[in-house]
């Protein structure tokens, strides 16, 4: 009877504010989006607030909540902890961001192609996105990783990209399987529009909520892979990492404890909330269980 | 029944073969694309090194054939057994595997043993008292473990047991240079060192297969045949042992057969931080010196381990669902 009631009342309504009003009752989610936006705005803000953390060895190994100047802390180069997490901010969300939109590519190219052509197109596509699943997916990036001399912030996202789309590949050809056959696909068809334009202008927006809610998580599973590169000694050598601070925290990690558990800290709250954003979005948009 | 089973893993394995066939193709085609080899990379810098040393290296490796006359020679060798010499050892890349490899499916298995014991339990009672304190707990728990850097675990946890109270070894997979008085003692010493590392793979597998077999659970319990079961007047042990859980398993171990590739990939991380001797290290080395025939041995080798494990899934698969035939 409430469901009745309920959906009374949101229909008629445009199916962003649906998603809105439901989003909205979902504290968990909300937790994760401020999450997120903490974490864009320490990437923004990172220059504005902080000097690029230069070493100064006269402060190093300052414990946190000591010398206010450095709350958090100094590393083994005196360098402020506060300052390398916000700058480490900065290298994440490029990383994920980089890393989404080289998954959101493949991905749907490559699903899209196989769900709306089927046959022999669908056969070849899918037989190739299982070899990509039989490789452990960190062995693949690894491989990959061992093609470059100097790997910089660009081939990792690259990595990451083109090791990483299989499973949204198979999410978006489910997608397109579906709604391939639903009749507005059907009636374009007969209008003769072209293939692509049914692709991509029919039936993608409509297959976009389980792929956004697949590339939040993606986002949070590239956000965990750059950091366990850069704790590998794989990540770009330029740019201030969690992952890489952690690395070097560890050989003190008796007496400054304090330098690899901040970074994790940093790294498990950042992936925290793009997972909780996932899970929110993906049961504001009422979608099937994906991911 | 037993022939079935035996054509059937006869005819899987013919399956495999064109999989692991095109995967020795793509990764050897990424590696040998590469600008550069491994000893202008290692050596190019050094004045000492003239570019005719370097010259007859890259002959002498065959460096400067074509790309498919070195792939076939490599596929050739492999075939007769062979996987070819590390350029920088010059040991044979399969003696330097196979003493790897028993120490990562060591750790991987202990650690997928800890996840399923913890998991059974914790799942279930979440499903069956959904809202509970069990049931918040564990979403807590899993929450945390998808989210955490599992190497970052590893150094809390050696800071904690090994560094503070001085409990377990921080790292390697037995003593160094220690003569054991017995068998025994040699695997008490090894149970040891693995506790640690097999505790931090084995938690973040329980966070994902907790989840995992909660939700199958739910789905189970709100089936008809439950509600049937219940109003035949079962008793509630017998409706959630007998009738839910055992077809809520059934996801649960198609995802620890499946997910094989996904903790061999945790292990390379827990292997380093635990400088735990295993395939992780193994290949994250050999990405360093550009090492081309160990980086192509050692992700051949985890293939042959995804698939294998993929076998073994499907089959464990039929004997636990009678609808499902080898045919």
């Amino acid at each position: 009877m409430e469901e009745d009631m309920e959906k009374k009342i949101i229909k008629g309504r445009s199916y962003l504010r649906r998603f809105l009003r439901r989003f909205r009752r979902n504290y968990l989610g909300i937790f994760g989006a401020i999450i997120v936006f903490s974490l864009i705005f320490m990437a923004v803000s990172a220059s504005t607030l902080f000097p690029y953390p230069k070493p100064r060895l006269e402060m190093r190994y300052t414990p946190p909540f000591k010398d206010w100047s450095v709350p958090l802390g100094t590393d083994n180069l005196g360098r402020d902890m506060l300052a390398l997490i916000f700058y480490g901010a900065r290298t994440s969300l490029k990383v994920g961001l980089g890393s989404i939109v080289l998954l959101f590519l493949f991905g749907v190219l490559i699903g899209s192609l196989a769900g709306y052509f089927g046959k022999w197109v669908d056969e070849i596509l899918m037989r190739f996105t299982d070899i990509m699943l039989t490789i452990p997916t960190l062995f693949l990036i690894i491989v990959f990783l061992s093609m470059f001399e100097v790997r910089g912030t660009n081939v990792i996202i690259f990595a990451i990209g083109v090791t990483g789309w299989p499973g949204l590949a198979r999410i978006t050809r489910s997608q397109f399987l579906s709604l391939k056959k639903t009749p507005y696909v059907e009636a374009v068809q007969v209008m003769g529009g072209s293939s692509l334009r049914i692709m991509f202008r029919h039936i993608l927006p409509n297959a976009l909520p389980p792929i956004i809610v697949v590339l939040t998580f993606q986002m949070a599973g590239a956000i965990l892979t750059e950091a366990g590169l850069s704790f590998l000694g794989l990540g770009d050598p330029t740019l201030i990492s969690w992952g890489k601070i952690i690395t070097q925290g560890r050989v003190s990690v008796a007496t400054a404890w304090w330098e690899s558990t901040f970074p994790g800290i940093a790294i498990l709250f950042a992936v925290l909330g793009f997972n909780l954003l996932g899970d929110a979005i993906r049961d504001s948009f009422e979608v099937e269980k994906v991911g | 029944m037993i022939m079935a089973l035996k054509d059937y893993v006869v005819r899987r394995t013919f399956i495999a073969l064109p999989t692991l066939f095109a995967i020795s193709v793509i990764v050897f085609t990424i590696i040998h694309a590469a600008p550069g080899d491994p000893f202008q990379f290692f050596l190019g810098f050094n004045p000492r090194v003239s570019m005719e040393t370097i010259e007859f290296l890259r002959e002498k490796y065959h460096l400067n054939d074509p790309i498919w006359v070195q792939y076939i020679s490599w596929l050739k060798m492999l075939l007769s057994g062979n996987m070819g010499y590390s350029f920088i050892t010059h040991r044979a890349v399969s003696d330097a595997i196979m003493i790897r490899v028993p120490n990562t499916v060591k750790l991987v298995l202990t650690a997928e043993l800890i996840a399923i014991l913890l998991a059974i339990p914790l799942g279930t009672i979440s499903a069956v008292k959904e809202g509970g304190i069990v049931d918040n707990i564990s979403r807590v728990i899993s929450l945390l473990g998808v989210s955490m850097p599992s190497f970052w675990l590893g150094i809390l946890l050696i800071l904690l047991f090994a560094v503070r109270l001085n409990l377990l070894p921080t790292c390697g997979s037995h003593t160094t240079g220690m003569v054991y008085s017995s068998t025994w003692e040699s695997i008490k010493d090894q149970i040891y060192h693995l506790i640690l590392p097999a505790m931090t793979l084995g938690y973040l597998r329980t966070a994902y297969l907790t989840r995992l077999l909660r939700s199958s659970l739910l789905d189970v319990l709100s089936k008809d045949y439950i509600m049937t079961a219940r109003m035949k007047g079962l008793k509630e042990r017998v409706v959630i042992y007998k009738h839910a859980l055992r077809n809520a398993l059934l996801p649960f171990v198609t995802a620890i057969g499946l997910a094989f590739g996904f903790l061999l990939s945790g292990a390379v991380l827990i292997e380093t931080v635990f400088a735990w001797p295993g395939m992780g290290r193994l290949i994250v080395d050999a990405t360093f010196t550009r090492d081309y025939p160990v980086i192509m041995g050692t992700t051949m080798m985890t293939a042959v381990m995804v698939v294998l494990a993929n076998l073994i899934t499907d089959i464990v698969y039929a004997f636990l669902d009678p609808r499902i035939t080898y045919d």
